[in-house]
């Protein structure tokens, strides 16, 4: 667009020739922002960092709610209270990671490492507390893996629609990561087996593999912007 | 009011309430200024034209983020600088550099003797020199000549982390500028 690989020399002239051509493709982009996506995309930050929090942690848990007798039986209220707790704190932080306005300064590289890592350790420490409870157990069926990160679509689909830009890096990580809450929340919640070795093998993954998947869409998606292949759609 | 004399803050509420010639007004007070800066780091018209135009969508997109009460140049322009960090870094051109320094009082006002080369590539070259935490505080002071109040917002450091920034980044960028152009 606008001339392709040519170097801008910031003349007079060429600052003119580069606004009045910049008019018309803002506009086409501007017009294009229609639609339930484009309303969602300009609801207020808070309000939409509200509603992904509320998808991860309220679905899973009011679904086994009103399922009633869905919660697993052998899980005590004590852990079940830890394990809605730490996945609280992890979602809140990877959602205030993820949804960071770009109206607002970077975090530092330090703050953002250790808000990546607090969001990580929840899940892990989940297991290692269940190793005190039910002992290291055999690893279990695999299937929760599965039926985890497939309960976290409807997570992954909200967050994705709720980027205002695409997620690079730990932002990346942080969106892909609050998505898997959901599932990981949901399995935790029915799932009989509650070994360490099981939830550590099966259960914490559905947060890991949803975070690495986000950090390569990211990075697919920037190097589309660097082969010159448009607007990018940062969150 | 004719919308040319209203404020920026002003002008925004009103697009934002769907006034399109406020838009028309604030585009033509902004991207000027967002084709200067992000034209400062990024060479490619392109690029360039690319990230200005980023910038007015995102705009758009958190239009209903902005806080009417406070000014809007600082909101716009951590916006620009974000989307210019993150292209500069898709082109693996630049390497974040934080600056932690507590508060310090040293002038950080340009040296009286250090003259804004009127050659833009000798001005992005010596900018490109300095470490980005330096480069951004100059260029918002110097070039834009933004208060280091709204400095500190857009670039989110302390005022007095950003007047440290500014006094050593103005005594490189001295020694660079006062070297003779190759």
């Amino acid at each position: 667009m606008n001339g392709g690989d040519e170097r801008y020399t910031s003349t007079e002239s060429e600052e003119k020739a580069l606004l009045a051509s910049l008019r018309p493709t803002l506009d086409d982009a501007l017009a294009r922002e229609r639609g339930p996506m484009a309303w969602w995309r300009s609801r207020p930050t808070p309000a939409r960092a509200a509603v992904v929090a509320l998808m991860a942690l309220g679905l899973p848990i009011g679904l086994t709610a009103l399922a009633g007798s869905a919660f697993t039986p052998a899980q005590s209220v004590a852990e079940r209270a830890v394990l809605i707790g730490l996945s609280g704190f992890a979602v809140l932080l990877a959602v205030v990671l993820a949804m960071r306005p770009l109206y607002r300064p970077p975090l530092s590289r330090a703050v953002a490492v250790a808000t990546l890592a607090a969001t990580l350790l929840s899940p892990i420490a989940v297991g290692i507390l269940a190793y005190a409870s039910h002992g290291a157990g055999p690893i279990g069926p695999a299937a929760c893996l599965g039926m985890g990160l497939v309960l976290s679509l409807p997570g992954v689909a909200l967050v994705s629609a709720s980027a205002r830009s695409p997620q690079l890096g730990a932002t990346a990580f942080a969106a892909g990561a609050a998505a898997g809450f959901g599932g990981y929340l949901a399995i935790g919640l029915h799932c009989p087996h509650l070994e360490a070795l099981h939830v550590l093998v099966t259960h914490t993954p559905i947060v890991l593999a949803l975070g690495l998947l986000s950090v390569v869409r990211g990075f697919s998606t920037r190097s589309n912007n660097a082969a010159g292949g448009g607007l990018p759609r940062r969150g | 009011m004719p919308p040319e004399f209203e404020t920026d803050e002003a002008l925004f509420l009103r697009y934002r309430d769907g006034d399109s010639r406020a838009f028309d007004v604030l585009f033509g007070r902004y991207a000027p200024l967002l084709t200067r800066v992000v034209a400062r780091a990024l060479d490619r018209r392109a690029e360039v034209a690319d990230v200005v135009q980023q910038t007015f969508l995102q705009i758009h997109r958190a239009r209903f983020d902005f806080d009417g009460t406070r000014p809007l140049k600082p909101w716009v322009m951590t916006i620009a600088l974000n989307l210019r960090r993150q292209r500069q870094r898709t082109w693996g051109r630049s390497k974040e550099v934080y600056t932690d320094v507590e508060a310090l009082d040293v002038p950080a006002e340009p040296p009286p003797d250090l003259d804004r080369p009127k050659d833009i590539e000798r001005l992005r070259a010596a900018l490109a020199a300095l470490p980005q935490g330096q480069r951004e505080v100059i260029e918002l002071h110097w070039l834009e000549e933004m208060p280091f109040a709204e400095v500190a917002t857009v670039v989110g450091a302390g005022l007095s982390a950003v007047k440290v920034r500014a006094h050593r980044g103005y005594e490189k960028l001295r020694v660079i500028l006062s070297a003779e152009p190759v």
